[in-house]
């Protein structure tokens, strides 16, 4: 049987969007391995259900599957979330920033996943609220309330983990 | 730095860490097998439902177009999709004959035409197909096509949403016996495919299309390359057994 004539289609589109879907999947998983999964089988089933799947919503269909598939695969346990490996550098400035990093990382893995996708659509992919409410189904007020809970969450939790300047410097005066 | 700039810049690098990914040659492995799985049951329920052809024919008439389900035969080929089917209609959507209509129809006026990628029910609330299991919740049904290169074509039918305007002021429209008859060419501006959408609205307001989407840089090109004809397009929507049962609870 030769290929079927929306393949090529189906490549093209595998190709374009292969990283962000994986970006999108790494940020609510935590892990690459765990989001190259996640993102496998997110092309399976687009590639099962293409010829059904209105051109126009492709985008949005594509991250409602894969959205999905990492909050099952969460409840399933089969990935847990990961902190990657931490770049080895020396300098001060770097070494600054991988400590954000490594607070930020952390204070991601204490939000639930739900945040951690409404937080990725947001400020990863840049959707506009009106399209994370249709990708996570949920009302466009609720995907408001659900971001603006996350934000402070992740601030107070990067506020808790940050050390007290003063108080380290008149330890060590 | 506000929590949200931080938070960009925290994908940025994470972005730069990306290794690998799904191999394309894998996904589609594993993408064929699970269509062919999945067809090879209709194709099965397909040939079962040849026996009861006749039948389902007199209940489209008769305005029913629900039939006894069919379990799927054993022994049908693992291998086969609905393009290598010679039984004529595949049965997409186990448990109804509408998908199979489609297909009859749209086989004997759209003779260019092989067989469809997908027959599916939907609803007025989903951009897509609804699970099959509940077909008859189905406000619409659609067949996808493939009619040529740069040339895909998808038929529907359905009943219409409540409180929601048939008017089509860029269409042109004509009174036929049974409704209003209409076409329309538009273009995409997301995938730039010009539409040449033919439509009949009956007067109970149920809805009949063939969409006929082609990739052309010009309009007169994309009428040129066209493998469908207006004709045959007002042929599908205006044959009767074009209908199915009103949705459950409506």
């Amino acid at each position: 049987m030769g290929a079927r004539p929306w393949e090529q289609e189906y490549c093209d589109y595998f190709t374009a969007r292969r990283r962000p879907l994986m970006r999108t999947a790494h940020a609510i998983l935590g892990s690459w391995t765990a989001a190259e999964d996640v993102t496998q089988q997110t092309f399976v089933q687009l590639y099962v259900y293409w010829p059904r799947i209105q051109r126009t919503s492709v985008d949005s269909y594509a991250r409602r599957v894969l959205v999905n598939a990492c909050f099952s695969s969460l409840r399933k346990g089969r990935h847990e979330v990961l902190a990657d490996e931490v770049p080895d550098r020396t300098d001060t400035d770097a070494a600054v920033a991988t400590e954000q990093r490594l607070d930020l990382t952390a204070a991601l893995r204490r939000l639930s996943a739900r945040d951690r996708a409404v937080l990725a659509l947001r400020f990863l992919d840049d959707l506009p609220v009106a399209a994370v409410a249709e990708v996570l189904e949920l009302p466009v007020g609720t995907v408001k309330s659900q971001t603006s809970r996350a934000l402070t969450r992740l601030e107070q939790l990067l506020a808790e983990s940050s050390p007290a300047p003063d108080l380290c410097e008149r330890n060590s005066g | 730095m506000n929590v949200e700039d931080q938070l960009r810049d925290h994908y940025r690098d994470d972005a730069a860490e990306m290794l690998g990914g799904p191999d394309l040659s894998a996904v589609l492995d594993r993408g064929r097998r699970r269509r062919r799985t999945r067809v090879a049951g209709g194709v099965g329920a397909g040939l079962a439902a040849v026996a009861v052809a006749a039948v389902a024919t007199a209940s489209v008439l008769g305005g029913s177009t629900t039939t006894t389900g069919s379990d799927p035969a054993r022994g049908a080929d693992p291998a086969a999709g609905p393009a290598d089917s010679a039984a004529g209609a595949v049965d997409f959507v186990a448990g109804t004959d509408v998908d199979d209509t489609v297909q009859d129809v749209v086989a004997s006026h759209l003779t260019m035409l092989g067989a469809p990628d997908d027959v599916y029910p939907s609803d007025w609330s989903t951009n897509g197909p609804i699970p099959d299991a509940y077909f008859a919740a189905a406000t619409d049904w659609q067949a996808a096509y493939p009619v040529a290169d740069g040339e895909r074509a998808l038929v529907l039918m359905g009943y219409p949403k409540p409180g929601e305007s048939t008017d089509c002021p860029t269409c042109h429209e004509q009174s036929v016996p049974g409704g209003t008859l209409s076409t329309q060419v538009s273009r995409l501006q997301t995938t730039g495919e010009w539409l040449f959408m033919t439509s009949l609205v009956r007067d109970d307001g149920f809805r009949v299309s063939v969409i006929d989407y082609v990739t052309a840089p010009r309009l007169a090109q994309a009428r040129a390359a066209r493998s469908i004809s207006d004709a045959d397009a007002t042929a599908v929507v205006r044959d009767a057994r074009m209908h199915f049962a009103p949705p459950a609870g409506s």
